[in-house]
């Protein structure tokens, strides 16, 4: 049995699942396990709640996947469980990461060529920590179009709204992160 | 993507609004920053840990049309099978204890050695991102309370001591000025293991025949604790995961960049609040280090 192309794996799994193949979930988690868990952590902003969260999700989706009838593309489907339970994960639990300090942090490094890639994952984190305080609204439109590299009307589709309200949180997102990572202008340039 | 009509009238625009080109700015700038998000690479160890829980869950969630017929057949197979290991096993180790041959191999052998199952080396963690406590935990299960002291105070497999100082500045505890976070206990032992790329201390406490052990890990290290599980709780108001085990007074807590589990057979709900707030005031902030 093989997991099928990125896009169209549910066909070929979901079979398998139906046979009894017991390899089938472990593909399906080996296809998708970056996808979940890089949009946990960017969520949530850490890596923890991530490793949970992941583990979550999976067993969500093994337990839904019988009910799964390709009645929508897999992966909006997934990336709907995979929101819903980084919602829920934060309504349980609210973490407020300040990013104030990386920020300062990172206005304080000069720039030798040597410590580029450590600027980058500085800014990467800070980054992170920003996007993992803004509203579900706003940041689910951002970590798709980011993390996944959805078009707007693929976003629509899994956040269930017009591609113009896409776009509108988009743009809502990109001027809050602007604003607080303002500090980082001079790094970035 | 603007059609280019409408790209130009933009631009055009832009070349005499500033408020726009402020705005403009401030979403490209916004834009930029957001494409530092990547996908990043799933942690090892994620799969066991699901398989586990999705093995555990199985039994109990899926309704018999919704099982696959594998699970259904296979399930009673293993478990018919299992039973039949099990028993048999008992019978070798029944007979082999009973000739003296396991006992040193059953029993931790003290302070300053390995301890129980195998010895060190035997007990590799589960995965670089797992630190499995379950051969040094095993048992205290069983473990009067004389025991207790020792099995404590002992080394988890793997353990061995190290400088003070750098046990101390590597459980990020070298800025505290109390040694002890109880009144009248004393830091007895300091050792260190390396699970994957990390590096994990065992501080031991002792006064008078009472001992507890504290593990500190970085954060990304998970603890697993062999047959044990954890639940959630609160002591005294601050979360942590209790072991779930009647035998023994376990917590696992964290904070900062540092995770730590609290090891002892009997701590007071109180000692052990105690103990947890030492250490987290000690790591509270490190993750800005």
């Amino acid at each position: 049995m093989t997991a099928g192309t990125v896009n169209e794996p549910q066909n070929d799994v979901l079979e398998a699942f139906r046979r009894g193949d017991q390899d089938a979930l472990r593909l399906l988690f080996e296809a998708h396990k970056d996808r979940v868990y890089s949009l946990a952590l960017r969520f949530t902003g850490d890596g923890t709640v991530a490793w949970d969260l992941t583990q979550e999700v999976f067993i969500k989706v093994f337990a839904k996947l019988a009910e799964f009838h390709n009645q929508a593309k897999f992966e909006t489907w997934l990336y709907r469980i995979v929101l819903n339970a980084c919602i829920d994960q934060q309504r349980r639990n609210k973490r407020f990461v300040p990013f104030e300090k990386h920020a300062k942090h990172i206005e304080m490094s000069e720039e030798p060529p040597q410590e580029k890639s450590y600027i980058r994952r500085q800014v990467t984190e800070a980054v992170q920590a920003a996007v993992a305080r803004l509203s579900p609204k706003v940041k689910a439109p951002i970590l798709l179009r980011y993390v996944e590299g959805l078009s707007y009307e693929e976003i629509a589709e899994v956040l269930g709204c017009r591609a113009g309200t896409v776009a509108a949180r988009l743009n809502r997102g990109h001027k809050i992160l602007a604003r607080e990572l303002a500090g980082l202008r001079g790094v970035m340039q | 993507m603007l059609p280019a009509q409408e790209s130009a009238r933009v631009s055009e625009h832009l070349k005499h609004c500033e408020s726009c080109v402020k705005e403009y700015d401030e979403v490209r700038f916004g834009a930029a920053l957001a494409s530092h998000l990547g996908r990043a690479s799933a942690p090892d160890g994620l799969w066991s840990s699901i398989e586990r829980r999705w093995e555990e869950r199985t039994p109990f969630s899926l309704s018999a049309k919704q099982q696959p017929f594998w699970l259904a057949i296979r399930r009673h197979r293993l478990a018919a099978a299992g039973a039949a290991l099990a028993l048999g096993l008992g019978v070798v180790a029944l007979t082999l204890t009973r000739f003296g041959l396991l006992r040193r191999a059953n029993r931790p052998s003290g302070v300053s050695t390995g301890t129980s199952v195998g010895g060190p080396g035997t007990t590799p963690p589960v995965a670089s991102t797992q630190f499995d406590l379950g051969a040094y935990l095993e048992p205290l299960r069983t473990a009067s309370p004389e025991e207790g002291y020792r099995l404590v105070s002992s080394a988890s497999p793997g353990f061995v001591t190290v400088a003070k100082h750098e046990a101390l500045h590597t459980a990020g505890l070298s800025a505290l000025e109390k040694e002890s976070p109880l009144p009248g206990y004393r830091l007895l032992a300091y050792r260190a293991s390396r699970v994957g790329e990390s590096r994990v201390v065992q501080l031991v406490y002792a006064k008078g025949k009472e001992a507890f052990s504290v593990f500190v890990a970085p954060r990304q290290l998970r603890f697993s604790y062999g047959k044990e599980t954890c639940v959630n709780t609160k002591v005294l108001g601050i979360r942590c995961q209790k072991v779930d085990c009647p035998f023994q007074k376990s917590y696992v807590f964290g904070e900062g960049r540092f995770r730590c589990a609290l090891v002892s057979k009997s701590l007071r709900a109180e000692q052990a609040a105690a103990v947890m707030r030492y250490f987290i005031s000690a790591h509270r902030g490190s993750e800005e280090d």
